[in-house]
């Protein structure tokens, strides 16, 4: 059982808040061994439910791990699979995010992460944006998905981005646009580069991005990233939850395994949202008609580039 | 551009890279959990490893008692006669400082019993079979244990070639493979391995008076800059001329690394089926760990 860590009681204040105690279950999976992550996450469930959380959110693929190569098909889910009907059960009273491999009716296996409350299935994001380069290997596991959509839930309106999903801004300005408050960014990123005294590198580019956004955005982003060891990577952990306006509210330690419960308040956008309007004059034509010219032109000059030294088409 | 602004970029570059700080703390942690959690995972407690004197094994012999406790680590300690005795020394020194296990072996018996067959054998092929020898002797010991071998190479020496495959470049896992030389010295300073270990001259130690920096013909502050820029940032040849690095040099530094890459890779297997490994049986080590 993961070790318990809570940043603060509910206070009686809270109630007169749009308080949300948010529980970041900082996991480490075990690789392909689905029965064994299911027992963990009911675990962190009951733990985080004894701490008055209303929210409990894993990391991507927290029911698998991550370097899963030719097991994908072996631990992929369907929706009426069991270990996932235990956990959509398990969303009474607590909401629960998790990272899963999901099979489609037609045996494509997605990268998803499903956000459950009261019993039911809220939402499932299939990730986008599946990293294939470097180290990363996900274009050959898995089928993309298609959407980026926020969803109402009991605290809110939510979107989710899984790992990759982030490092496109688009999917973050839909999901804006889409009328999120809070974006939960559900990750298992190995630490590259600690060649330096500061933080190391890629962590240091992930608070920066999630600071960005949710200046830019007015809304919450809440970070969840695994830790523990596969064949070498090391993941970093660090999750945390940044309020509108970069305001890093609270960070879990780095490479250590725990149930992390951090107490937010929902007004937070409002007042932001108050003092920064930048979202009322967002222009979504211009950007709509822009992004359509853009894949016109493209289209047309797909197909007729010049090799001969003349400019390529983008 | 004028020259004197290219000059000043140039130099710029080749400074920031002298001027980067290891994080020496996050870098223990990780490589400390990493031990720890690789150990753990495959069921076991204790780690052995080849304890030479050199700071590399001192670093890892460091790093795994902080990971499993010092009574959970066992180094050998396996002169051949014509080892320098201050090797063993050094190894000494780390056994009682750490408060790890360990045990001499001599391998010189072993040894020579082999090249009496071979009376005109060249120093590396004796060097080689040295290096196995200990290996040989590694992985019987881990097995009585119920240990992990710890590997002790550096990524300088895994980059350019300069161990015995199957030999000292063979382990369970290796804490210390992705940490240039340059690095494990600034790591092995911040984790407190004895000063007169980091300082000294590295050495290979198969015949007296033997270091690696004659033998290879550069020293390591300068191959570790080049592979810096070459492996790391990944320049081209004729961009790392330009950035003032010696042509014969880079073509050496370049040639070592492509000849080597046979020691970084598992052997390989001519493929016939529809599923094969190596080839698309693709599996992570610790699959279900």
């Amino acid at each position: 059982m993961m070790q318990l860590k809570v940043q603060e009681k509910p206070t009686a204040t809270a109630a007169r808040l749009r308080t949300l105690r948010i529980a970041l279950a900082q996991s480490s999976p075990k690789l392909g061994d689905v029965a064994a992550n299911l027992e963990q996450h009911l675990e962190s469930i009951a733990a985080a439910r004894a701490q008055n959380a209303a929210l409990v959110v894993f990391p991507e693929l927290s029911l698998t791990g991550y370097q899963l190569k030719d097991l994908v098909p072996d631990v992929a889910l369907r929706g009426d699979a069991p270990a996932f009907r235990q956990l959509v059960d398990a969303s009474r009273g607590t909401s629960v995010a998790f990272g899963f491999v999901e099979e489609s009716a037609d045996h494509r296996f997605f990268n998803s992460y499903a956000f459950c409350e009261n019993g039911q299935v809220v939402h499932v994001h299939r990730k986008v944006y599946l990293p294939t380069y470097g180290l990363f290997e996900e274009g050959r596991l898995y089928a993309a998905g298609e959407h980026f959509r926020a969803f109402p839930t009991r605290h809110g309106r939510f979107g989710v981005l899984v790992c990759e999903d982030v490092w496109h801004p688009s999917s973050m300005y839909i999901l804006s646009q889409d009328g999120a408050e809070f974006v939960i960014a559900a990750a298992a990123s190995p630490l590259r580069g600690a060649d330096t005294s500061g933080e190391p590198s890629n962590v240091d580019v992930w608070t920066t991005a999630l600071k960005m956004y949710s200046q830019l955005f007015g809304c919450f982003v809440v970070l969840a990233n695994r830790v523990g060891y596969e064949d070498g990577l090391g993941f970093w952990g660090g999750s945390r939850v940044v309020a509108p306006g970069g305001r890093v509210a609270f960070e879990a330690p780095l490479f250590e395994s725990g149930l992390y419960v951090c107490e937010v308040d929902r007004n937070e956008v409002r007042r932001y949202r108050v003092s920064d309007p930048t979202l009322r004059s967002e222009r979504l034509d211009i950007t709509l008609a822009e992004l359509e010219r853009i894949q016109r032109e493209r289209r047309a000059r797909a197909g007729v580039r010049d090799l001969a030294g003349g400019e390529m088409a983008p | 551009m004028s020259d004197t602004t290219h000059g000043s970029m140039l130099e710029g570059l080749r400074q920031s890279y002298r001027d980067r700080r290891l994080n020496t703390d996050l870098l223990q942690q990780v490589l400390v959990g990493f031990i720890r959690e690789e150990v753990h995972k495959v069921g076991r407690q204790d780690a052995v490893l080849g304890l030479s004197g050199g700071v590399d094994s001192a670093l890892v012999a460091y790093l795994a008692a902080r990971a499993l406790g010092p009574e959970h680590v066992t180094a050998f300690i396996m002169p051949y006669r014509t080892s320098n005795p201050q090797s063993a020394a050094d190894a000494e020194l780390v056994v009682r400082e750490t408060g790890i296990r360990s045990q001499v072996i001599d391998i010189t018996p072993p040894v020579d019993a082999y090249f009496e067959l071979f009376p005109d054998a060249s120093p590396l092929r004796r060097g080689n079979k040295m290096a196995r020898e200990r290996m040989s002797i590694l992985y019987d010991q881990s097995s009585v244990l119920g240990a992990l071998v710890l590997g002790t190479s550096n990524k300088t020496e895994l980059f350019l070639g300069y161990g015995t495959i199957h030999g000292d470049l063979a382990s369970a896992i290796n804490p210390i493979g992705d940490l240039y030389k340059t690095q494990v010295w600034a790591l092995s300073r911040a984790a407190g391995v004895p000063a007169r270990i980091v300082e000294k001259h590295p050495s290979a130690d198969l015949w007296a008076g033997q270091t690696d920096e004659a033998e290879l013909g550069f020293t390591y502050a300068d191959v570790d800059e080049l592979l810096h820029f070459l492996i790391e940032r990944r320049y081209h040849h004729e961009e790392l001329l330009a950035l003032g690095f010696d042509a014969k040099f880079v073509a050496r530094v370049e040639e070592l690394v492509a000849r080597s890459q046979y020691k970084r890779r598992m052997p390989l297997i001519a493929k016939v089926s529809g599923r094969s490994i190596g080839h698309d049986f693709r599996y992570a080590r610790d699959w279900k760990r």
